[in-house]
């Protein structure tokens, strides 16, 4: 089982479209595919049309000495991927893990009977560093963050070098580029530059207006418009990164 | 509880069509769907608690795609983008398959065997869901209709599967025990299982040379018949699949039943009819001989990475020329075996034997030892082949050239098969310890006279290639240099074969051995 956490510090710059296509594209390469959004707006989980709830005590429940998180999975209308779904509770998660005995593992702990379940799992993080990004880069093989090219791009990702730096074990960080609006000779330059360096998957995510009908269309850009750019973006960024876990 | 399967018949139509409807479940539109089960010729996904299977929808414009199940946990799937038209194939080439998950674990659980298609069934299939608060589906059902087996009776079969999702586990009981209560009986496993069962398909598939039974105290030419049966039904077993190269294992398969046939045969001398035997080595001495070259390319290449593992990449790079050549004349070795397998030589012997095996004990001449008693027969075979192991053993000093030790390891050879055969008569748990003994002794004997034959192999390679290509000095340092590493094997198997002997030629060992020779006359 890999362990994908789509995050950033930064808001906004396509953790959770990425998290959501790419868990629909892994689910069509033959992986068996579970999406934990630890995100307490639930973009995610209003994306793969289940209920913003979780069952028990919500977050607290979820992270308890005796939960297991399978009570909580639930399919999503994509044949094949699964979904922990977020409660609103989870506003509440730093609190929980810091009662925990051991804060920074509990989210892996909490994964490891998932552990012949699944090939992948796909953890959509909020924004911003918090226990429970630090819990999932705990559990994460890749952290994989979305880049959208502007001038601050490169800070943000030496601020999350420095995040991962020196951690047992460490996470690969790899970013890629979200966004790209074409028409922008700066944003051209700058995505062009980001794509030089080692820690950037080459696939580029362009700006579309596929990514955009997610929300109103209630589901991955593969399942209402799979022939579209951002449908084949998607595809091949997955094809990088599952050559980079089992190539 | 992921899913359950329910057999109808035509009469529960009604019933089924009132349950759906009643519990929000309305079928879905038809489609036709074809579905073919793979497993490994010994059933290797079976035993890992796999299922794979192929679907396709004859008549939508949608891809192919695989399904592999376990027994626990959501199945997957991989849409295959460039279908082969109409009929599934008969091989899924594993390495065909993109890189990811679904490859790994095929991979991991297959080895060298390739998933074979083993039945194919069709249906039309209705598929209904029932919706989540927020839409995402709780519960799946299936029904199939006009379900049709091959090789099984087609009636209009109809079968109910409730297929259960996470979040569902409720709504999913709920309605199983509603089918129960009206009437509709669950199967074990899912459709493609049941289809298994109806055409008498056993998915725990080729189980290797069996070891027959035997009676001590009947008559010796019944014993040797009931050994060459077993080994007859292992080699008919994998001459299909040696013959079309499916994977290397039918050759290996096929070569341990003729090598098994040749040394009963070998050993049957006064209990066989002298003229048969006669022509009978003959024939399997043609197919083992035939057939040898084949395997040991074979095995080079599934050891070529750990032999040449300790080269640096450039001298790995510089052997290249000789791997393809290597590739080359093992693709002319399995050519000659399909060929040999095909011809007219070939199926006169098979339809021989199987009819000396067909005939009635009492039909079947022998020799003059026919009818004496198995144990004792065999147990006079087995102590001259021990004393033929310790006999040129024993002469063995660090001066005696190599082919004193060839010698030796055909001596260990004789008894190991006659071990193999026969050895239960004296008891299955003695026969494992004294062959486990014998075996460190042959490990060591095969090791010390297979290096030398690799080694001079690729360096007669080398030599051949000199003539005709471009073989740089690299290739031929690379291959010395590989070629010294195989004599330094040899070498040191040489070293250690005293200890691996006196360790064999112990009073401990040889007691077993006594032991076992004991109760098998009895
Ligand atoms: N490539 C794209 N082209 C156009 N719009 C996009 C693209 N990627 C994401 N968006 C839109 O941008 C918004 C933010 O995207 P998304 O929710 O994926 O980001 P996020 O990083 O998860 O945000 P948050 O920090 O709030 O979790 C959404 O409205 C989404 O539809
Ligand atoms: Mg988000």
């Amino acid at each position: 089982m890999k362990v994908v956490a789509s995050g950033s510090i930064k808001g906004g710059v396509g953790k959770t479209a990425s998290a959501v296509n790419l868990a629909a594209e892994a689910t069509r390469s033959g992986a068996r595919v579970l999406v934990w959004d630890l995100d307490p707006q639930g973009s995610a989980t209003y994306l793969l049309r289940v209920e913003h709830r979780l069952a028990g005590r919500g977050a607290r429940g979820l992270i308890a000495a005796d939960a297991t998180l399978a009570r909580h999975v639930r399919a999503t209308m994509v044949t094949g991927l699964h979904l922990l779904p977020s409660d609103r509770s989870l506003r509440f998660l730093d609190l929980h893990l810091d009662a925990t005995g051991d804060r920074h593992r509990r989210l892996a702990e909490l994964l490891q009977p998932l552990h012949d379940a699944y090939d992948v799992v796909i953890l959509d993080c909020p924004a911003g560093a918090s226990l429970a990004f630090e819990g999932a880069l705990r559990a994460s093989d890749v952290l994989l963050v979305p880049v959208i090219p502007s001038t601050l791009a490169v800070v943000t990702l030496a601020q999350l070098e420095d995040l991962v730096a020196g951690r047992k074990p460490r996470p690969e960080l790899l970013g890629h580029v979200s966004m790209l609006d074409r028409r922008k000779p700066l944003q051209r330059e700058i995505a062009d530059a980001l794509l030089d360096r080692p820690d950037m998957l080459r696939t580029v995510v362009p700006n579309s207006t596929a990514i955009e009908g997610m929300g109103p269309e209630r589901g991955p850009v593969t399942a209402f418009a799979p022939n579209s750019v951002a449908a084949r973006a998607y595809r091949a960024l997955w094809g990088e990164l599952a050559d980079r876990l089992w190539g | 509880m992921p899913s359950v399967t329910y057999g109808t018949d035509p009469g529960s139509r009604q019933v089924l069509d009132d349950l759906l409807h009643e519990t929000g479940i309305e079928s879905g539109a038809p489609h036709r769907l074809q579905r073919t089960r793979y497993d490994t010729f010994d059933g290797l996904l079976h035993a890992a608690g796999l299922r794979l299977e192929r679907r396709s929808w004859p008549q939508e414009s949608c891809d192919d795609e695989l399904v592999l199940t376990a027994e626990t946990g959501v199945p997957a799937h991989l849409p295959l983008t460039d279908p082969p038209p109409s009929e599934p194939p008969r091989v899924l080439e594993l390495s065909a398959l993109p890189a990811g998950p679904m490859r790994t674990r095929l991979a991991a659980a297959c080895g060298v065997r390739v998933p074979l298609a083993q039945l194919t069934l069709t249906s039309i299939r209705r598929t209904g869901e029932q919706p989540g608060p927020a839409g995402s589906p709780l519960l799946r059902v299936h029904l199939d209709t006009e379900v049709a087996i091959p090789g099984a009776p087609s009636a209009n079969r109809t079968v109910l599967e409730v297929e259960e999702l996470p979040g569902g586990e409720k709504l999913a009981r709920r309605l199983r025990s509603r089918l129960e209560r009206a009437g509709l009986r669950p199967f074990a496993g899912d459709l493609l299982e049941r289809g298994m069962a109806l055409a008498g398909i056993d998915p725990k598939g080729f189980e290797g040379l069996k070891t027959p039974a035997l009676d001590r105290t009947g008559p010796a030419l019944d014993g040797y018949r009931t050994v060459l049966q077993a080994c007859f039904e292992a080699m008919e077993a994998n001459w299909e699949g040696t013959a079309d190269h499916l994977d290397i294992e039918f050759l290996h398969d096929l070569r341990i039943a003729v090598r098994r046939t040749r040394s009963v045969l070998g050993e049957g001398r006064q209990v066989l009819d002298p003229e048969q035997r006669r022509h009978l080595r003959a024939e399997f001495a043609w197919l083992g001989r035939l057939t040898g070259p084949a395997r040991d390319f074979d095995v080079y290449f599934e050891e070529w990475d750990e032999l040449t593992g300790e080269l640096s990449p450039a001298s790995r790079r510089a052997l290249l020329p000789v791997r393809s050549e290597l590739a080359l004349r093992r693709e002319q070795e399995h050519r000659r075996v399909t060929e040999a397998l095909r011809s007219e030589r070939a199926a006169q012997l098979r339809a021989e034997v199987r009819a000396w095996l067909d005939r009635p004990e009492i039909d079947v001449n022998g020799g003059r030892r026919a009818l004496a008693g198995l144990g004792k027969v065999v147990a006079a075979r087995i102590a001259a082949a021990q004393a033929g192991v310790l006999e040129d053993g024993r002469a063995i000093t660090e001066e005696s050239p190599a082919t004193d030790l060839h010698e030796l390891r055909k001596d260990a050879k004789r008894l190991r098969y006659l071990l193999d055969s026969f050895g239960d008569l004296g008891g299955q748990k003695r026969r494992r310890t004294i062959t486990r003994h014998l075996k460190q002794l042959q490990d060591n004997l095969g090791e010390h006279q297979d290096t030398q034959i690799q080694a001079d192999e690729l360096r007669e390679v080398a030599a051949s290639l000199a003539g005709h290509e471009p073989v740089t000095a690299a290739t031929t340092a690379a291959v010395e240099e590989l070629a010294q590493m195989l004599e330094a094997r040899q070498q040191a198997a040489r070293a250690e074969f005293g200890d691996r002997f006196a360790a064999y030629d112990r009073p401990g060992p040889h007691r077993e051995l006594d032991k076992l020779l004991t109760r098998m006359s009895r």
